[in-house]
């Protein structure tokens, strides 16, 4: 149903890129089944070569509990959606205009179900959406492109 | 760096021609300065639903200049440009020695995820205690107690009692239980809780220095819009902020659009001064304004006169679809290597950002979304027609005082046929 266009880790690293590490932006990622964890390994190595810059992953489920810390060192976040919560969901529903106001990039990585939950439940957090992708693999289409 | 050879031409660093208006896109980027932020801001000139009447900032910061402890409404759908409109009555209200303003979003003192009385007016008192001492210096004592009181109120404290539980105590069966008798006269509004009552004590003895050198306090409270559901919203005005009435400080408040259409009609009945922000006109031969917040952000050096339309137009007036749509398309035309923003590049941002909208819609609303753009008919009355207006798949309009909604173009875009 939904079609997004399709980016791969090194084509969205390359866009986190040209808009600034410390220009605040919010990322839907969609991405089913097994290459979650690929897609996870490949934003890890972009962003370092990239960007000089670390990724630090979270799961939903880790973020209910402790929360999302605050950030300032340019660092990018990712959050991958391992269970759909929507306790979470609406608290960043609500709280959208405050995620990433001391700067940096948030990435939120789920399956397409999830996702679809998402864009039609939290109707604030998806108006603070800066792109939504569906993410593959780089290896999917074919050699690192140069 | 690697040097040039003797010849080699320099590459042009194409960040540098997209990443500047990236950044004045992004109205939350902290590479803005204010100075740089405030340029970019395009005032309205007049009020959106009526061009007789002036700009709602102004109205606001008229009433507040004139009439201290009047508290005012701003509604308006997502990304519909309330937060501009009140950081422009803030911008203006500045202008006073005497003025006192505290803007607070409600993110910052509440979570929202159940009804708290009496955290918002907190936060306005600790704000206000905040705002004495740095005009007025050290404040009296009572003052600093009554701060001290309501920061604990507020934040919470620890202590540690003796534990004196004595069961005996219900043995004789000498208890109490408390029946309410509901009286026949039902009032306006329900009594303030105990607590939102002895917070609001508290915030007439911090108030009490400012209001001794007469100055004009205004309290702006951005956010409240984000709570959705009307009762929610409902609760907040009828205990924090009947709390602050008769204290001469004045409050302007975001709404949520459901209140707007709300058969209660609680906005008008609560509040003195209520407008309203439907979508911005999209037809550059009605208004320029649209326009001019792209080509304000230098849009006009990075596309054609032919795609800046086009934004604008899928955009449905929302302001922050329009800053998106731009900043999409720009991302797309630097993935493509390219040094301009093509037609091709804004289409497939206006499909994303229909793709977004039509995430979620199910059978019921497809229905009711092409109803509206088949027979333009369009009710905001049931749960599924109040959601698409909600989630902005519907906009309101109001052109020369009629009111009329429309579906959201870049949806159109993508709106599967009907099986």
């Amino acid at each position: 149903m939904m079609e997004f266009e399709e980016v791969t880790p090194f084509r969205l690293v390359r866009s986190l890129g040209v808009s600034g590490t410390r220009n605040p932006a919010i990322y839907l990622l969609i991405c089913d089944g097994p290459s979650v964890l690929e897609i996870e390994q490949d934003l890890s190595t972009e962003t370092e070569v990239q960007l000089g810059t670390v990724i630090r992953i979270s799961t939903a489920s880790e973020v209910l509990r402790d929360g999302l810390p605050a950030w300032d060192d340019g660092s990018t976040r990712l959050i991958y959606f391992d269970r759909w919560l929507p306790k979470l969901v609406a608290a960043m529903d609500r709280h959208s205009a405050l995620l990433v106001q001391d700067g940096g990039q948030l990435l939120m990585l789920a399956d397409k179900k999830f996702a679809e939950r998402l864009l039609g439940g939290a109707p604030n957090l998806r108006s603070r959406l800066a792109d939504v992708f569906q993410i593959i693999p780089d290896k999917s289409l074919g050699a690192r492109p140069a | 760096m690697a040097q040039l050879t003797k010849g080699e031409a320099a590459t042009p660093d194409r960040r540098q021609i997209f990443r500047p208006f990236l950044e004045r896109l992004n109205s939350i980027s902290p590479n803005n300065s204010v100075a740089e932020r405030n340029s970019l801001i395009v005032s309205p000139k007049s009020d959106p639903r009526d061009p007789d009447q002036p700009a709602i900032h102004e109205a606001f910061a008229t009433t507040a200049e004139l009439n201290r402890g009047v508290q005012m409404a701003l509604v308006g759908g997502i990304g519909s440009g309330e937060t501009t409109e009140l950081l422009l009555t803030l911008g203006r209200l500045k202008s006073h020695d005497d003025a006192v303003n505290v803007f607070l979003d409600a993110a910052e003192f509440t979570d929202f995820s159940e009804t708290n009385p009496g955290a918002m007016l907190s936060a306005i008192g600790l704000n206000l205690f905040a705002q004495s001492n740095k005009r007025l210096g050290k404040a009296s004592e009572e003052v600093q107690s009554a701060a001290v009181k309501l920061r604990e109120l507020a934040l919470g404290k620890t202590e540690w009692h003796d534990q004196d539980y004595d069961s005996s105590d219900y043995a004789d069966g000498d208890y109490r239980v408390q029946v309410h008798v509901p009286g026949l006269m039902k009032p306006r509004f329900p009594e303030l809780k105990e607590r939102v009552a002895e917070i609001g004590d508290l915030l007439t003895a911090i108030l009490s220095p400012m209001l001794e050198r007469d100055s004009q306090i205004t309290v702006i409270v951005d956010g409240l819009d984000r709570l959705i559901e009307p009762t929610r919203f409902r609760e907040f005005a009828e205990q924090d902020l009947r709390a602050v009435r008769g204290k001469r400080v004045t409050m302007i408040v975001a709404a949520p659009l459901l209140m707007w259409y709300d058969d209660s009609r609680f906005l008008q009945d609560y509040f003195d001064v209520v407008r309203h922000i439907p979508a911005a006109e999209t037809d550059p031969k009605e208004s320029g304004f649209l326009k001019e917040i792209l080509k304000r952000r230098g849009a006009n050096k990075l596309m054609s006169a032919a795609s800046i339309n086009d934004i604008c137009q899928f955009s449905g007036g929302v302001l922050r679809d329009l800053l998106e749509l731009a900043q999409s398309a720009a991302q797309y035309a630097y993935l493509d290597s390219g040094d301009r923003i093509e037609h091709r590049h804004v289409q497939a941002a206006i499909r994303q950002l229909g793709n977004r909208y039509l995430a979620g819609v199910g059978g019921t609303r497809r229905r009711l979304i092409r109803r509206l753009i088949r027979d333009k008919q369009f009710w905001p009355h049931s749960a599924e027609s109040k959601d698409l207006l909600v989630n902005r798949q519907v906009l309101e309009y109001s052109r020369h005082g009629r009111d009329y909604f429309l579906v959201h173009p870049a949806l159109i875009q993508v709106l599967p046929e009907p099986a």
